[in-house]
């Protein structure tokens, strides 16, 4: 029985990943935490079942790209608008001014597609594989895929191209950055997207596991940001190891001590990390010291 | 341009705005808005308090909010307490969980306040949610016996309208007072710049835990008044998202304008009410509205509410001298102290040791700033430290001040000083100025000044006003006294530099250290700022000088300690030292062997 619960605090710890890696690549460009990362999940779902998938009737894999691309699209333009702005902004504003942006987009998901719960079916079924002693739902192995291939992806372009490092001089200085011939504004806008990616990418997997409502984006995003506080502030690395730690642990905890207190358990994590270790478990040396 | 009568006409159409529903007998459902929008003013209040004044995020208002209500609730239905003292125990017992917060905001900070603040909010609604026994579950608690004053009117809202007004208003009158004094001072200098703050004497760790204190006490009232006006505590209303709301109200405000908050607050529950037919939209709005407002119009309704509180918020401001016809009026405050100079015959070096640092070492990352360094600093000296960039210089005053820990001993006088929190160290009588000045921005030249002063607490006489005295007679000692209602972030380099010195100086403290005190000074003024040295060397300072300008240092030090890499390599008089080979090689890189098969090789200048 833990083996289960482990197995889907697995696949919960990726989608946590997902998220605490659109922070670390934000946070490394824009030196600004995203407290509306969990309302883009939330939008990108609506954008996802209610128009790609149930009014225009596209196959699975077609939605999904659209969708991502819808959210590539909409990142972008709001990071020209808003968050490319709150670079030279208090820590204190950035934050405020994130978390209004969070509400104006779950109210216009709220707006434009209504109060009610959308339901949705995994194209996949809801068949379970038996994994030596595990059973385990289709939909999880999906989402471990995924986010594995997606991991490995950006893995391999940070590693074998300067982009990595065109990021982190933007976060620095700017001004700096565009003297030495950085497409600055190019820069914050493609990394703003590709975050908008992940969360597209966390809203399409989480479809089928929670019904599609405005509400359901909001505590994933928290939980991503405080995986990404206990795998070491903006690391990406960290991102990944601390969304898998929490998600193992929420389910884990959860199975044996409380599951009335589930959601509790990320921030009492939280809390021990911050006071005992609050460089996280794998460090970046450019970390928010504040 | 304002009149003076414009003001008092504003306040009185005000007060008669606030009067006016209960005299067109407004019907009882917008009174009851009203109401809300009240004791909402009195939770964002906290909220200003701890996030616009202090600089605290906080995200978890509601939750304090809600601890509050169903505290008030509690003592009232379990412990059979009379409302008011209810209501007073609530506070307290909120107050006790802002004392932790501020315990909590020391080590957790930015971020990570923000999303601590959040969690614990959530954590509130699943208890409150969850533990039926105490709480009543997601009912909540029903039933609680409201307030009720028949003589004001028949239905409660009607009977709490002018109670609950006076309240919020005595709510935000003692907020007032407490902002302009020293309380708010300290608050408003940990906001702008907290490292300045502790260097000048600012107990950071005690200003935030007021700031939470506050922050939790007008929350606690807030809730209290809640549910004694409506009668009932559910989960439901104390979520994240009224938590939200309140900052909202405190952003409409304006951050750090406590009268824009109240307008602030009668804006967000008032308007929905007022614009039902657009119910669907409303939120969204406030959301953007947010971002617009930060990003276009930081001062929000704080504007309408800073004019009208007018002479409350800044106290009565005297007159202060026109400003000279030289752009900083350095000339006058040299000729002065030369001619002080003359009467006092400084005493360099009596023998006897202020300063003694010892072995002291400090790494950052892989790096050594300061590899046991040793030297001692005489009573009444100016020493210099000097050094090509990145030797350590600003580390080793850093040390000194208690901005940075570092492993060794410092000793002043005869006591150890390394490793003690900045703000003793400032009590102790050491004071600084930072490389690249740090006024507060926000706050005016005279508060800047007047933040560092730490009058003695003997009962006669004001505080405020020793320190106002002092901080004035310091700004004249500078020359920058006509900028003392000038805010600290609207001055040049050159004037702030003078403003900083003047808020080292207030306290006349025993050692002074300088990071740099002649960068951005016009060639013209740096000689005067010689001059001042020596004045205040004469007034019985000791002085420890970091300078690039050779010049400057061979003019005013009586000796020079040497610094590079993070080791010292030199300590002497002025002329000695720069003779020394170690400090040209230093500076100048190694002499270059004569080479003479190279024909267009020189031999290079000594130094």
């Amino acid at each position: 029985m833990l083996g289960q619960v482990i197995v889907s605090g697995l696949a919960m710890g990726c989608i946590y990943a997902l998220i605490a890696l659109g922070y670390a690549y934000v946070w490394n460009t824009m030196a600004i935490v995203n407290f509306a990362a969990g309302e883009f999940l939330t939008f990108s779902a609506f954008v996802f079942v209610a128009t790609f998938t149930t009014s225009l009737q596209l196959p699975f894999w077609l939605a999904a790209v659209l969708t991502a691309a819808v959210m590539a699209v909409l990142g972008a333009v709001f990071s020209r608008l808003v968050f490319a702005r709150l670079q030279r902004q208090k820590a204190l504003v950035a934050i405020i001014a994130t978390v209004g942006f969070g509400i104006f987009l779950k109210e216009m998901a709220r707006i434009i597609y209504g109060p009610e719960p959308l339901l949705y079916t995994s194209p996949f079924g809801d068949g379970v594989v038996a994994l030596g002693g595990l059973r385990v739902p289709v939909q999880q192995i999906v989402i471990m895929a995924v986010v594995v291939a997606v991991m490995a992806l950006q893995y391999l372009v940070l590693r074998y191209t300067t982009i990595g490092k065109v990021m982190r001089a933007t976060a620095l200085d700017r001004e700096t950055a565009l003297l030495m011939g950085i497409p600055v504004n190019r820069v914050l806008a493609g990394t703003f997207a590709f975050s908008s990616v992940l969360a597209a990418l966390a809203g399409i997997l989480l479809a089928p596991l929670f019904y599609v409502t405005t509400e359901m984006g909001t505590l994933v995003g928290l939980k991503g940001f405080v995986a990404m506080i206990i795998g070491g502030f903006g690391s990406v690395p960290g991102a990944i190891l601390g969304g898998v730690l929490l998600g193992v642990a929420e389910n884990v905890g959860a199975f044996t001590i409380s599951s009335t207190y589930k959601d509790a358990i990320a921030f009492g994590l939280l809390l021990v990390f911050l006071l005992v270790r609050p460089q996280g478990l794998l460090p970046e040396r450019n970390a928010d010291r504040a | 341009m304002t009149q003076t009568w414009m003001r008092p006409a504003a306040w009185i159409a005000v007060l008669a705005a606030l009067a006016l529903p209960i005299a067109l007998d407004l019907n009882s459902y917008y009174l009851h808005v009203l109401n809300l929008a009240w004791i909402f003013a009195i939770a964002a209040l906290g909220l200003q308090v701890a996030t616009g004044i202090t600089g605290q995020i906080v995200l978890g208002q509601a939750a304090l909010v809600g601890f509050g209500a169903y505290a008030t609730a509690l003592f009232m239905m379990r412990l059979s307490l009379p409302w008011y003292l209810a209501l007073v125990a609530a506070m307290l017992l909120t107050a006790a969980v802002g004392v932790l917060l501020g315990a909590v905001s020391t080590r957790i900070k930015g971020h990570y306040l923000a999303i601590v603040t959040l969690a614990l909010n959530e954590i509130f609604r699943m208890v409150a949610l969850n533990e039926e026994w105490l709480t009543g579950g997601p009912m909540g608690m029903r039933d609680i016996p409201t307030l009720s004053i028949p003589a004001l009117g028949d239905t409660i809202d009607r009977q709490l309208y002018f109670p609950l007004l006076a309240l919020c208003f005595a709510a935000y009158a003692v907020t007032v007072f407490f902002h302009r004094a020293r309380t708010g001072r300290n608050m408003r200098a940990v906001r702008d710049d907290e490292i300045a703050a502790e260097a000048m004497g600012v107990d950071s760790r005690r200003v935030k835990t007021i700031a939470f204190v506050v922050c939790s006490a007008w929350a606690a009232l807030a809730g209290g008044l809640y549910v004694l006006l409506v009668g009932f505590a559910a989960p439901a209303n104390f979520t994240v998202f009224e938590s939200i709301k309140m900052m909202l109200m405190v952003v409409l405000g304006g951050l750090g304008s406590i009268a824009g908050t109240f307008l602030g607050a009668v804006v967000i529950t008032v308007l929905p009410e007022a614009l039902r037919g657009l119910q669907t939209y409303y939120l969204a709005a406030f959301g953007i509205g947010v971002v617009a407002i930060l990003l276009l119009a930081p001062r929000g309704l704080g504007v309408v509410g800073d004019w009208l509180l007018g002479a409350f918020l800044t106290g009565k401001r005297e007159p202060v001298g026109e400003a000279p016809a030289a752009p900083l009026n350095l000339g006058a405050a040299a000729a002065a102290a030369a001619s002080a100079l003359r009467a006092h015959v400084p005493a360099p070096g009596a023998g006897e040791a202020l300063l003694r640092v010892r072995g002291v070492s400090r790494s950052f990352g892989g790096v050594k700033a300061l590899n046991e360094v040793a030297f001692d600093l005489q009573r009444g000296e100016i020493l210099g430290l000097i050094g090509p960039n990145g030797s350590g210089k600003s580390t080793m005053i850093n040390a000194c001040s208690g901005t940075v820990g570092v492993e060794g001993s410092i000793q002043l006088g005869s006591d150890r000083i390394d490793n003690l929190a900045p703000w003793t160290i400032h009590a102790r009588g050491v004071s600084r100025i930072f490389q690249n000045v740090r006024l507060w921005e926000s706050m005016t030249v005279l508060e800047n000044v007047m933040v560092a002063h730490r009058a003695p607490r003997d009962p006669a006489g004001s505080r405020e006003a020793r320190s106002r005295a002092a901080a004035l007679e310091a700004l004249a000692s500078m020359g920058v006294a006509h900028l003392a209602h000038r805010r600290g972030g609207d001055l040049s380099f050159g004037q702030s530099r003078l403003v900083e010195m003047a808020r080292a100086i207030v306290n006349k403290p025993r050692l002074l250290l300088l990071d740099e005190p002649a960068a951005g000074l016009r060639g013209g003024l740096i000689l005067e700022l010689s001059q001042i040295l020596q004045h205040l060397r004469a007034q019985g300072m000791s002085i420890l000088v970091v300078e690039h300008r050779i010049k400057l240092v061979m003019n005013m030090c009586d000796r020079v300690v040497v610094l590079n890499l993070g080791d010292k390599i030199a300590d002497g008089r002025p002329a000695e030292v720069m003779d020394s080979p170690a400090v040209i090689e230093a500076y100048l890189g190694e002499r270059i062997p004569p080479e003479p098969a190279a024909p267009l090789a020189r031999e290079p200048a000594p130094a």
